[in-house]
């Protein structure tokens, strides 16, 4: 018997230690009918932007709570994604147009309720937006998904100081081609006395994340008629005259013209910063990041981007949606908040640099102050979206690497180009 | 009935009681470590993407993975950075401590023992920040216009690219490493001196023993125990390294510090090949053992 007593009292003690780790698994948040957990990229002026709204929207409800996570760019899509495979995830979610075919694959959003967001039907909600901005977010059966909130358009900014100081005018001399950008680039870099550039003339993102790399390069690549995948998706042409002639020319801008180098660029986590603090005189960036030049106080002007071929310009488009997570137990309130949210379409622009494609407000005296919308706007008109792909983060990474090897490390474009394509064919083919 | 009866012997009963105390750490390592590696290798042979059901296919992972570049890349670039980093970790945990143990070397110290005390919480000081904070420190450190800039500029008015060229971007965490870890590993050693017996060394005196000699034929020998547990430990800890080569690098430049575990992480996390991430992981495994088990048996077979 006691040696019966003396076993029980182990196995106790063992169910005493392992208890608590399981109830810690087994005792979920309770979900609350009125409590909204909302995930988004981090953007630090969308962020301060969106506390008011919510503020705005709890004062109108009172008894819903909205718990808002930022998260750092970077890091994003991985939380996101695993929080959603372990039963976690948020009601509430922004994606950029890029993840949406993996995610809509794994049938993780809910379609849009367009009577929650108060319409008749989906013609209806279609009606409002600008022609193909819907495009990105919807599956092949027509069913849309995301709300778009930032449409983007990538263009040139300039340094008008730094233009000045060299003799140029801002207005008129801005680079039109990829030729003018070195041209002038030569002009306003800037050299220590052991020949160091302490500024570039124009500036690559060296350190930034893999999307940046993409962001640079694949506006250059459609202009000169070139792709990164083919339509079917399932190989690269990297590696094509196309493809290694836009490596070739980061490869001069480092190597053979000097108007910008690796060391010259910090490490910063912003890939803005080197032009917000002066240390480069051209960048290519996007209209939310506007607000954030404003903030590093840099004087600058928003002109288009560069061009292969100026009289048949290609721009690349952009698009972050918001989307309700299809396990929500509050996808109704979800998007009656989102709908509330979208009404702020001139303080989204004005406030935090996101263009909503919804129709008629652009000519709106508000939409005017932002510094180069006409010229995001009309960067659209001529915009082709990103490539699309399952693997995106993938091709993303494998360009990345093989851009590096030609900036940083002086590789030949077309051993990279070449080696960036057997990756990139092994990756979409897996 | 007495739960452990009168016949057996007391070594039997011994046993027993250790059984039933170490069953509660046990379950816990059962549940949480051993469960969990089992499962990993079941999940190394699907096609698993954490959202969508397992489909099984065999060894296709280990097949892929073998015939990638860019994991055997990785396994070259991890093999350095675990060789040499746990080689100089080994060599300045142990300067350190022989520098500092003022009782054990048995003859003259270079510090003494308040000074010592300070130097030891000083050299174990990088060891209790947190890792994120290593990182960038050490990104502080070693980016272009950063400290190492200004202490080479004396010399070299040429920035040295610490982070944009990958041997030295390797160089560099290792650095880091090092610099984070030497201090814990001194404090093993510095145990492991104050061990061996005073009289040793008072005979090596009498004898004539130089400073070489006595470290040779007593300090070492009789250290064998604590290098192989400090070189085990270190190279473990090394080859599972992430946050701070993931905060401080990336991987980069062009995937030159991509060691395994930011290989795995990417795979796993970023492009949610959780089944090639897992054969990564089981490969990882198995080097890891096959080199410890031979330093387990090399340092035996010496003792």
């Amino acid at each position: 018997m006691k040696r019966f007593v003396q076993l029980c009292g182990v196995v106790a003690f063992t169910i005493l230690i392992l208890s608590p780790l399981a109830f810690a698994g087994g005792s979920r948040e309770t979900v609350s009918e009125n409590r909204l957990v909302f995930w988004k990229h981090h953007h630090e002026p969308a962020d301060r932007f969106l506390e008011n709204i919510i503020a705005d929207f709890q004062a109108e409800n009172p008894d819903v709570e909205i718990v808002v996570e930022s998260i750092p760019h970077g890091e994003y899509i991985t939380k996101l994604l695993t929080s959603i495979a372990g039963g976690e995830g948020p009601d509430l979610f922004d994606l950029g147009d890029t993840d949406v075919p993996g995610f809509m694959a794994r049938n993780i959003m809910a379609p849009i309720d367009y009577a929650a967001l108060g319409f008749p039907s989906q013609a209806a909600f279609e009606a409002e937006w600008l022609p193909t901005t819907l495009d990105s977010f919807t599956d092949a059966q027509g069913r849309r998904y995301g709300y778009p909130i930032e449409y983007n358009s990538w263009q040139l900014v300039i340094n008008t100081e730094h233009f000045r100081e060299a003799g140029l005018d801002p207005e008129r001399d801005y680079p039109r081609t990829w030729e003018d950008v070195v041209r002038i680039g030569r002009a306003l870099t800037r050299y220590d006395d052991s020949g160091n550039i302490t500024r570039s003339g124009f500036i690559l993102p060296f350190p930034h994340h893999s999307g940046w790399y993409l962001f640079n390069f694949e506006p250059h690549l459609l202009q000169r008629g070139g792709l990164i995948l083919n339509e079917e998706m399932t190989e690269s042409f990297v590696n094509s005259p196309e493809g290694v002639a836009v490596a070739q020319y980061w490869h001069d801008l480092v190597y053979t013209h000097r108007i910008t180098h690796p060391d010259a660029a910090s490490a910063s986590a912003d890939a803005n910063q080197d032009f917000g603090e002066g240390r480069a005189s051209m960048w290519i960036t996007g209209p939310w990041a506007v607000p954030v030049l404003q903030n590093y106080g840099v004087p600058f002007k928003v002109v288009s981007l560069p061009q292969h071929d100026p009289a048949n310009p290609v721009h690349i488009t952009s698009s972050w949606a918001w989307f309700v997570n299809r396990s929500s137990r509050n996808q109704e309130l979800a998007w009656r908040f989102i709908e509330f949210a979208s009404k702020y379409q001139e303080e989204w622009l004005t406030e935090v640099g996101y263009i909503l494609p919804r129709i008629g407000w652009f000519e709106s005296e508000a939409a005017q102050t932002l510094d180069g919308l006409d010229v995001f706007l009309d960067g659209m008109s001529y915009g082709r979206p990103r490539v699309r792909t399952l693997n995106y983060a993938e091709v993303a990474n494998v360009m990345q690497r093989h851009l590096q090897r030609v900036v940083l490390q002086g590789v030949s474009p077309e051993q990279a180009m070449n080696d960036a394509k057997v990756e990139i064919d092994r990756v979409v083919r897996d | 009935m007495p739960i452990l009866r009168k016949s057996t012997s007391p070594l039997q009963r011994h046993n027993v009681w250790g059984v039933i105390f170490v069953a509660p750490a046990l379950t816990i390592f059962a549940v949480f470590a051993f469960y969990p590696m089992l499962e990993t290798f079941f999940v190394s042979l699907t096609r698993y993407d954490l959202l969508t059901p397992r489909e099984y296919i065999g060894i296709g992972n280990y097949i892929r993975i073998f015939d990638d570049p860019n994991f055997l890349s990785s396994l070259r670039i991890s093999a350095v950075y675990v060789v040499v980093s746990t080689v100089i970790t080994l060599a300045i945990s142990l300067g350190l401590a022989l520098l500092l143990n003022s009782a054990g070397s048995g003859g003259a110290t270079v510090v003494g023992s308040g000074a010592g005390g300070w130097l030891r919480t000083v050299y174990f000081f990088p060891t209790t920040i947190s890792l994120v904070v290593v990182a960038i420190l050490g990104r502080m450190v070693f980016q272009p216009r950063g400290l190492m800039f200004a202490v080479t500029s004396v010399f070299n008015s040429q920035p040295i690219p610490w982070l944009n060229e990958a041997a030295l971007a390797l160089s560099a965490l290792i650095s880091v490493r090092i610099w984070r870890t030497a201090g814990y590993f001194m404090v093993f050693y510095l145990a492991g001196l104050q061990n061996i017996p005073r009289t040793y060394y008072e005979v090596a005196d009498m004898d004539g023993a130089s400073h070489w000699q006595r470290f040779r034929s007593i300090t070492w020998p009789l250290l064998k125990p604590t290098t192989l547990l400090v070189l085990v430990t270190c190279m473990i800890n090394a080859i599972r390294d992430f946050a701070v080569p993931h905060v401080m690098t990336g991987g980069g430049p062009a995937g030159g510090t991509r060691i395994l575990s930011i290989l795995i992480y990417e795979n796993a996390f970023q492009f949610l090949r959780m089944g090639r991430a897992a054969a990564m992981s089981v490969v990882m495994f198995a080097v890891l053992m096959t080199v410890t088990l031979i330093q387990i048996r090399f340092f035996r077979s010496e003792h």
